[in-house]
């Protein structure tokens, strides 16, 4: 009888327990789309402070205008006056760079620093986490009062900036937090903490992003996200001589 | 004397297998001290002439700066271009010229740019190459390190003139790598990163040169016009601009404790869209004559003045001189000599010098004492006779004057012989050239290539070790075999 009345307890404690069967690709996805503009184009202004020991802060004020759907964003500086008109234009493959002085444009690539803060190039495009990633581990934890899923993603292709990444992303609505950036050799690159999101409707974007060079002890970089706006913008927008007409 | 001469001569003689083996040991020992000593000499020139005479000057000056600066930026373990220039250039170059101990001074630009060689709209991978670049006046630059500089395809640089001088690798790793077949009249699109951000150029390649003492180094660099650097890497008039932040911009900097950066509410509503409209999106820059302004190339700006004296043994007391100047005006200049304008290249060649010089003492040192210990032995073996001699009446002065002789004898005829071989091996050496088989032997060669000669002193220094190791082998022993009584050295096996 004894027994009986042990296998009834056991059974009833593991039906009590829920099982967790969480679908971490899902989450990515999830990730991605909550971040990415598809059905509408985006604009903003980036602040970008970097500040590198013995040096002044480096300021840079961005106009940065993106269309998801089409893999396309623009960027242009607007200080300080000395850069003032420099832009970036990425359509499909191509990142050019414009030079306002010479009025040229050279390629660039997405994996460069933009100008001398910790971002990169990269930074100012649409999520793909779920395309570029696969998950290789999971674990839970937690990051100031968040619960957090702590998610180990490894790279399926070589067009992504850093080949690992640890991400913490908040359990219950599964937002980014932090992600570490590690090289191939699991050397860590730099860390990235997103402590503040702006809502656009259903989409997401970072209001605050704050980027530590792990590298170079006390090299990080501050950007603060202002005026959002999901306006549709004219298709000219993307284009070279958009950007070129702008410095006339 | 003759007497004494002839006896050892005769003794040489009649120990004639000994001498023979004994003579070849002491020629072995000097032409192998001979040879490594002249491929020292020449190869200590060369690091001089890869240097120097190439691309550092005697002294170079620079802005002084809290960090080590060397002629491709910052000391560091990457090239960092980011150098400051020279304050009071004018001055400093007033007063650096007006030294009559100054042959000739250049001054110069650093930078590293990349070669972009994707067309605009192209669709492959970007072709980048990058290359460090001195910008240079053409004119002092000729007078300064011309001679060491082979233009082999167009003209060197003019005056006032746009256009860069490529260094003949870089042509042929281009064509090998990217299959683009450079040549001189064509442009080149250069962009560089500097605090102003980024900066596009198209230059025209104006000749393909190679340095005359090269090292892979030096394989790497090439000289452009001093303005198409200055606009590349942004020395420019416009300074740095105080830029109005608000708090919430920069809190995120200071933190330390990430965790606290996520106690808080994340999340905030953002405004409803509003169309942007065309005229706002045309105008998105405002004014922009002040950067017109701030973008004016700074024609003063100059990171680097390379002294090329009249004497180099002069360099010690100039810097000094010149370090004295700038502290009594207050400039923040400074002097150093080619070793820090080399930067680590120039330590680490210093360094091996040193490494090698060490080598070559203790290879000397193990030279002398085989040498030395075949003659001590040479001398204990014949105790016994020494006592004979003693016993049938030879005064020690007569006795210790005839060893000496003998040693002598033997020491310089094997010695001389010694030089003649190392000369031919050396004269070999020369018509053929010894090639540096990796970059660490091509900064002990100073190039890549060493043709090594034989040097006046190298010569007097290896007789001098010639006579001091007869007499000092001769004197010892005899010494000690004087000292014992003739019966028990007749006694002696």
């Amino acid at each position: 009888m004894k027994r009986y009345l042990m296998l009834f307890i056991i059974t009833l404690v593991c039906f009590s327990i829920p099982a967790e069967n969480v679908n971490f690709h899902a989450i990515l996805k999830e990730i991605d789309n909550m971040t990415s503009f598809e059905d509408s184009d985006l604009s903003c202004i980036y602040t970008i402070v970097s500040e590198k020991p013995g040096e002044d802060k480096s300021v840079q004020q961005v106009r940065m205008f993106r269309r998801d759907r089409e893999d396309k964003f623009a960027a242009l500086i607007l200080k300080p006056e000395t850069k003032k008109g420099q832009g970036y234009l990425q359509v499909d493959e191509n990142l050019w760079f414009y030079d306002p002085e010479s009025r040229k444009f050279a390629h660039t690539s997405s994996k460069e620093n933009f100008q001398d803060s910790e971002a990169k190039n990269s930074d100012f495009k649409s999520s793909s986490l779920s395309e570029d990633y696969d998950i290789e581990r999971s674990s839970k934890g937690k990051l100031g009062r968040y619960e957090v899923y702590i998610l180990n993603l490894m790279a399926n292709n070589n067009e992504v900036t850093y080949p690992r990444q640890k991400l913490w992303v908040r359990k219950d609505n599964h937002l980014l937090l932090k992600a570490e950036n590690y090289s191939l050799s699991e050397r860590l690159m730099r860390t990235v903490y997103y402590p503040g999101y702006i809502s656009l409707g259903k989409k997401f974007i970072p209001s605050k992003i704050l980027i530590v060079d792990e590298l170079k002890k006390g090299e990080r970089s501050q950007l603060t996200i202002k005026d959002p706006s999901v306006s549709t913008l004219p298709d000219y927008v993307f284009t070279k001589s958009y950007i070129e007409r702008v410095n006339r | 004397m003759g007497v004494i001469l002839r006896i050892a001569l005769r003794n040489l003689k009649e120990h004639k297998a000994k001498s023979l083996i004994i003579g070849i040991i002491i020629a072995l020992g000097i032409m192998v001290l001979f040879i490594a000593n002249s491929m020292m000499d020449t190869a200590s020139a060369g690091i001089r002439k890869s240097f120097i005479d190439t691309y550092t000057g005697d002294i170079m000056i620079s802005a002084k700066d809290k960090e080590k600066i060397n002629l491709f930026g910052k000391q560091g373990n990457k090239l960092d271009p980011s150098v400051p220039t020279i304050l009071e250039y004018s001055k400093v170059y007033g007063y650096v010229t007006s030294r009559p101990e100054v042959a000739s001074a250049s001054s110069q630009v650093t930078g590293i740019a990349m070669i972009n060689f994707k067309e605009e709209d192209s669709q492959t991978e970007s072709e980048l190459l990058g290359l460090v670049l001195f910008g240079i006046e053409p004119q002092n630059y000729r007078s300064t390190f011309f001679g060491n500089i082979e233009i082999l395809d167009g003209e060197f640089l003019k005056s006032e003139e746009k256009g860069i001088l490529l260094p003949e690798n870089q042509i042929e790793e281009i064509r090998k790598s990217m299959d683009i077949s450079l040549s001189v009249g064509d442009s080149i699109v250069l962009s560089s990163f500097s605090s102003s951000g980024f900066k596009i150029r198209e230059v025209p390649v104006k000749g393909i040169f190679r340095f005359k003492s090269s090292t892979r180094l030096l394989d790497n660099v090439g000289l452009i016009d001093v303005q198409s650097l200055r606009s590349l890497i942004g020395l420019t008039v416009g300074t740095g601009e105080e830029i109005e932040l608000e708090e919430e911009e920069t809190d995120l900097l200071s933190s330390d404790n990430f965790n606290e950066l996520f106690t808080g509410n994340m999340i905030e509503s953002g405004a409803a869209p509003e169309p942007a409209s065309e005229e706002s999106l045309l105008s998105i820059l405002g004014d922009t004559s002040e950067r017109t302004r701030a973008s004016q190339v700074d024609r003063g700006a100059w990171h680097f003045i390379l002294v090329k004296l009249k004497d180099s043994y002069l360099a010690r007391p100039v810097m000094d001189n010149l370090n004295n100047y700038f502290i009594e005006n207050r400039i923040q200049a400074q002097a150093v000599d080619w070793m820090a304008a080399a930067g680590m290249m120039g330590s680490f060649a210093y360094g091996i010098k040193i490494f090698i010089n060490v080598i070559i003492i203790i290879v000397a040192v193990v030279a002398v004492i085989i040498i030395m210990n075949t003659l001590v032995i040479s001398v204990i073996e014949r105790t016994s006779e020494i006592g004979t001699m003693r016993a049938l009446g030879a005064q020690k002065g007569f006795i210790r004057k005839m060893f000496i002789l003998e040693t002598l004898g033997i020491t310089v005829v094997s010695g001389f012989l010694g030089i003649i071989s190392g000369a031919a091996v050396i004269g070999a050496l020369n018509l053929t050239g010894l090639k540096a088989p990796n970059f660490l032997f091509e900064i002990i060669f100073g190039g890549k290539v060493l043709h090594p000669v034989i040097s006046f002193p190298v010569l007097m220094q290896t007789l001098c070790v010639v006579l001091v190791i007869g007499i000092a082998a001769s004197l010892y022993p005899v010494a000690v075999a004087l000292k014992i009584q003739p019966v028990k050295a007749i006694q002696t096996e």
